[in-house]
């Protein structure tokens, strides 16, 4: 049987081509730009840039690893001394894991269906989150147990008369709609150029051209 | 693979009906999370751990696979939605889930007449931030993680209990939750003596 990619699977196949190149790469300043990359990536495919947590997971990261001296030392405050080796580590951590947030977000941009009756699990799971997300009202002033009680029969009143009625395309993740398109080869093609592109700039750092 | 024009009546031998309902936590999970991931933290991985209360509850609904796929779903969800499916935000909120679920389960179905919700909850928090904090260590932090330790776990006591309470009262005020157990009928008994100690 000819195997067909779905739209969403595409990102998610780019993604996993991506990541070595990401994990493997030896230069922090490259690092730093793959990041630029996967961030503005994620943010063109739809997902909200949050500037806040980036700042604060860069700052933590970096802060925790320089408690652990290691290298020459840059400055001291104190009795605390920052070094040079302890830096630059926080900060591959830091980057490394802010990358992956930002290509993980670029994966499932796509609204990928998951296969099988696990993922027909997961679908339904989304299906009911939606419905609590869409109908969700404040509670009154102490009855909350009593509105959640409400909502919860409500809704599983509500998906047996689905099911009663042949509800047997389980809607897609984040959407509610499915989509199971095959992918166009513009998709490929456009998915194909995110990869090398990302290659490319890798290469700098594996050949020792940036730091 | 099965086909996608199927609906999911049955997954490895779970009725309809079970299904449903794991759903329908798992959703009011996903749910909870969403709400606590708006919530601004000091840190990125300090929780509140809302969305926990769906798992509690369902410690007296479900089987051990049928919790299992609940807690899955869970996992699975929130790495979804939040977009961390890939990253190591995911092995952090797996390895947490899946140990403190676990051993929610065995002790909430060992001692579920001698411990509260307060107790499983404490408990299921302390090995949630304990193998978080492990996972830290190995994966980001090296061994400095370990400074933050007692402010993260005194977060995870606190909120545990908060939590654990809520649920208490949940469990007993429930319409859904009491039919929910006698229709499970795994522990009929625990559902019902909890309805009648709310309503006295």
């Amino acid at each position: 049987m000819k195997y067909r990619m779905q739209k969403p699977d595409v990102r998610i196949a780019a993604g996993l081509l991506m990541i070595p190149a990401f994990l493997l790469q030896p230069g922090l300043v490259v690092q730093g730009l793959q990041v630029f990359f996967l961030i503005v990536l994620a943010a063109v495919h739809g997902r909200k840039i949050r500037i806040v947590m980036i700042t604060v997971v860069l700052i933590s990261i970096t802060a925790m690893n320089m408690l652990q001296e290691n290298g020459r030392v840059l400055a001291s405050i104190g009795s605390f001394s920052i070094t040079l080796g302890a830096l630059l580590t926080g900060l591959e951590k830091a980057l490394t894991l802010i990358g992956m947030i930002y290509l993980s977000q670029y994966m499932v941009s796509g609204k990928p269906r998951f296969p099988g009756r696990f993922g027909q699990l997961l679908s339904k799971q989304f299906l009911y989150f939606e419905h609590l997300v869409t109908t969700w009202k404040k509670p009154e002033k102490g009855r909350f147990i009593e509105s959640l009680d409400s909502m919860l029969e409500e809704m599983e009143q509500g998906i047996l008369t689905d099911e009663e009625m042949g509800l047997s395309n389980p809607p897609n993740p984040h959407s509610g709609k499915a989509d199971v398109r095959n992918a166009t080869p513009w998709d490929l093609g456009k998915a194909a150029g995110i990869v090398t592109a990302f290659w490319l700039g890798s290469v700098i750092g594996f050949a020792g051209i940036w730091p | 693979m099965s086909s996608d024009n199927t609906p999911v009546k049955r997954l490895n031998g779970i009725g309809s009906e079970i299904i449903t309902k794991i759903a329908i936590l798992a959703a009011f999970s996903l749910f909870l999370s969403t709400v606590e991931y708006m919530i601004p933290k000091p840190l990125p991985f300090l929780r509140i751990g809302l969305a926990n209360l769906p798992i509690m509850v369902g410690l007296a609904l479900f089987s051990l696979p049928e919790y299992l796929i609940l807690v899955t779903l869970k996992i699975a969800g929130q790495g979804l939605i939040n977009g961390t499916l890939f990253s190591y935000i995911f092995i952090y909120s797996a390895g947490g889930s899946i140990a403190s679920s676990l051993m929610m389960y065995f002790l909430y179905k060992l001692f579920h007449n001698k411990i509260s919700y307060i107790g499983i909850s404490l408990v299921g928090a302390m090995t949630s931030n304990s193998v978080q904090l492990l996972l830290a260590q190995y994966l980001l932090f090296g061994s400095s993680i370990w400074i933050i330790a007692p402010p993260f776990l005194l977060m995870g006591l606190v909120s545990s209990i908060l939590l654990g309470i809520f649920v208490n009262h949940f469990t007993g005020r429930s319409r859904w939750y009491s039919s929910a157990v006698e229709f499970s009928g795994l522990n009929g008994k625990r559902g019902r003596d909890e309805i009648s100690h709310a309503e006295t």
